[in-house]
């Protein structure tokens, strides 16, 4: 055995009490590594397969001037009628050209989503969150996301409504009876301007999402043209107003000329009436054409990359098309879409990282000072290896493997425990009662995996923390003369 | 051939603000197989002489050559690998590693530096050297013992047969007797004159004891950091 190893070895076990104040603190430093960056991990990939397999899709395409990617703020948004208004993407055609013609790409669902108040002849009042799709795209891209209790999914270009069975039993409650397929649901909404919209809209089944977060308890989904009808996503929407130079004379004027001179109004004379009402407001084939809402209009569309392919070059090829064109468009990853829930998982795992940067340092104090004390009762030693030949680089290395030989083998035993802990919890798995954590968890049930990767990084960190805290008292060491060894105890 | 000068050599020490001369203008020359004792009382400078014959301390005026260089000169390195090649030291507290056995801590000056990486064939050879050794120091039952477990004078004998290891042209011993009784300081000193004599290893050692004083050779006695006497036995 090499002697740097030996005398490592030997000073740990020589020093108990040392060894074991930096030895457990290391041994708890990595499991909490380990086990929290395992539960951590485990629920980001289980959050992002849910979001992605059965909501979210792995992309999501807005109008640039859109404040929020979220599928949810999209609706909240939409619920706050005398908000901004949502804007449609852009191009939605030559953006679905595009798409369709990638490779890339797996599949796509353009969907418009809107607030709502279902009630059934006046009774229920159960606030619902629509997602208006395109059937065919949506059970496509989504083809194993719900569980249809009664009934069928939407058929291309039919009007209805797929109730969740959270929306289904809040009505039945307050009818008092079962509620039947082919009968009709009231939905009432905020168009984009604040008029109120009420709907009369066919149940054509019900149905209860497979992957429940919280925010979908209130989803259900319709077909794209109500939202648009509720929301006012109108062929006239987009359509500018052309005013003629007659109507512009009026913008500017001055009004305190209203409160002139009453001398004029004393004049007219009021005349009999003859006037047409019926054709009153002149020809309104115009304002009809307007009215009839917009068959390419979309809030959003969620884009499935294919398995293997990159979603960061996805993003960056849809960017350049955009930009190629001019379609004031913007794309996101899933996330950015997929709402609160999925986002506070991500914010948890960067307190989670916050809060180990924190102990790191915490640590790496604690063992700093644990060895500047060791370093310190061995000055006669170090000064007489020193005097013996021994050189700076061997003190160091002396110093050095001492610490690294305590935090790898804390290290190996922090791994072992954490790692029989996850194993042991992911093959029965963790019960989950709580509604909240349930949505973070993704099921009520939690299964926590080990990584490779997790264990490779709490090694690095573990490492890491053993050299950032013997750098002081390596220096320390290297800093004792030889001329220490000759002063007599 | 000398193997040790000292040319004028001065040495002050910072106490505060104010300057303390330890040492104020020695010279003197140590020849090989010299078996040399520098003695006087506590503060006369034997000890910061010793520490510059040693390269682990350099002069604050004059030369130190050891083994033909001047320690002046040295960087850290080149003083470490000159203590390593010509200097074997005996400490007063014996300064054994403590994790360490009777066997391991001998070797240990082997092990640093370039010593450390060998052929089987010189390890063999460093192995019969160190059991020799040790039989020559009288610690062969005593072999896998750790310091802890020997006496002072088994104690100060492992130190003997390290300083030894690595055959240096010198061995530096300050105060090798001071922690022994007089009967084990006697024996010790009987011994580091039988290995000057066997290996005509240059001996310089500090003392202040007037019995291991008369053992030596060539005394040079200090006081208040000047030479007083300067005798070569036989001279």
């Amino acid at each position: 055995m090499p002697v740097l190893l030996k005398i490592a070895f030997r000073n740990l076990l020589q020093h108990k009490a040392k060894s074991l104040i930096i030895g457990l603190i290391l041994m708890v430093g990595m499991i909490i590594l380990v086990l929290g960056n395992s539960l951590v991990k485990t629920a980001t990939e289980g959050i992002k397969t849910t979001y992605t397999d059965n909501f979210s899709g792995d992309l999501i395409i807005t109008a640039s001037a859109n404040r929020s990617l979220s599928l949810f703020s999209i609706s909240q948004e939409a619920m706050n009628g005398f908000a901004e208004p949502i804007p449609n993407v852009p191009d939605f055609q030559k953006i679905e050209e595009y798409l369709l013609g990638q490779e890339n790409m797996a599949g796509f669902s353009p969907q418009a989503a809107t607030y709502g108040l279902l009630s059934k002849d006046g009774l229920g009042r159960a606030i619902t969150l629509l997602f208006g799709v395109d059937p065919t795209r949506y059970a496509a891209m989504f083809p194993d996301n719900l569980n249809l209790l009664d009934g069928a999914f939407l058929q291309p270009g039919e009007e209805g409504i797929l109730l969740n069975e959270r929306g289904r039993a809040s009505l039945e409650k307050n009818l008092g009876r079962p509620l039947a397929l082919g009968e009709q649901v009231q939905i009432t909404s905020t168009t984009s301007t604040g008029a109120i919209k009420v709907r009369d809209v066919t149940v054509r089944g019900f149905f209860a999402f497979k992957e429940v977060t919280g925010e979908l308890n209130a989803v259900n989904i319709v077909d794209v043209d109500t939202v648009r009808g509720l929301y006012g996503m109108t062929v006239g929407a987009d359509a500018g107003v052309a005013l003629t130079e007659e109507d512009t004379k009026y913008i500017e004027f001055d009004i305190d000329s209203l409160f002139g001179s009453t001398a004029e109004a004393e004049e007219i004379e009021i005349q009999e009436s003859a006037a047409d009402y019926d054709n009153l407001l002149g020809d309104l084939s115009q304002r009809e054409q307007l009215s009839k809402t917009d068959s390419g209009a979309y809030h959003y569309v969620l884009v499935d990359v294919k398995e293997g392919s990159s979603e960061a070059a996805a993003i960056r090829e849809l960017e350049r098309f955009f930009s190629d064109n001019g379609i004031e468009a913007r794309v996101a990853p899933w996330l950015e879409g997929a709402g609160a829930n999925a986002k506070m998982v991500y914010n948890i795992k960067t307190i989670f990282e916050i809060v180990i940067l924190a102990i790191a340092i915490v640590a790496a104090i604690i063992i700093m000072n644990t060895l500047v004390i060791s370093v310190s009762e061995r000055i006669p030693e170090i000064g007489t290896i020193r005097a013996l030949g021994g050189t700076k680089s061997f003190i160091m290395r002396m110093i050095g493997l001492e610490t690294l030989v305590i935090a790898l083998t804390a290290g190996a035993l922090g791994v072992i425990i954490s790692a029989a802990a996850v194993l042991i919890s992911g093959s029965v798995g963790i019960p989950i009662t709580n509604e909240y954590l349930k949505a973070l968890t993704g099921g009520a049930i939690f299964y926590p995996a080990l990584h490779l990767d997790t264990i490779l990084a709490a090694f690095g960190m573990i490492a890491g923390i053993g050299i950032l805290s013997a750098a002081y008292p390596v220096a320390i060491a290297v800093a004792i003369p030889p001329v220490t060894a000759m002063r007599n105890e | 051939m000398a193997i040790v000068t000292l040319d004028n050599v001065k040495k002050n020490y910072m106490l505060g603000t104010t300057q303390v001369p330890a040492v104020r203008g020695v010279s003197f020359e140590i020849e090989k197989g010299d078996f040399i004792s520098i003695a006087g009382p506590s503060g006369s400078g034997k000890s910061t002489i010793l520490n510059m014959i040693g390269c682990m301390d350099t002069p604050s005026e004059g030369t130190v050559i050891v083994n033909g260089k001047d320690i002046s000169q040295l960087n850290d390195y080149q003083t470490t690998m000159l203590r390593h090649e010509t200097i074997g030291f005996i400490f007063q507290s014996f300064n054994l590693i403590p994790v360490l056995n009777v066997y391991e801590n001998i070797e240990f000056p082997l092990l640093l530096g370039k010593a450390g990486t060998k052929s089987s064939e010189i390890k063999k050879q460093n192995k019969e050297w160190i059991e020799y050794l040790i039989a020559e120091v009288g610690l062969e039952r005593w072999i896998h013992h750790k310091s802890n477990e020997l006496s002072g004078g088994q104690r100060q004998r492992v130190a003997i047969a390290r300083a030894l290891v690595t055959k240096p042209t010198i061995v530096l011993a300050d105060e090798p007797t001071a922690n022994l009784d007089s009967k084990t300081g006697e024996e010790v000193i009987e011994l580091m004159k039988k290995i000057n004599h066997e290996m005509d290893t240059t001996f310089i050692f500090s003392t202040h004891d007037a019995t291991v004083v008369g053992i030596a050779d060539h005394v040079i006695r200090l006081k208040d950091g000047l030479i007083t006497e300067n005798i070569r036995k036989g001279a």
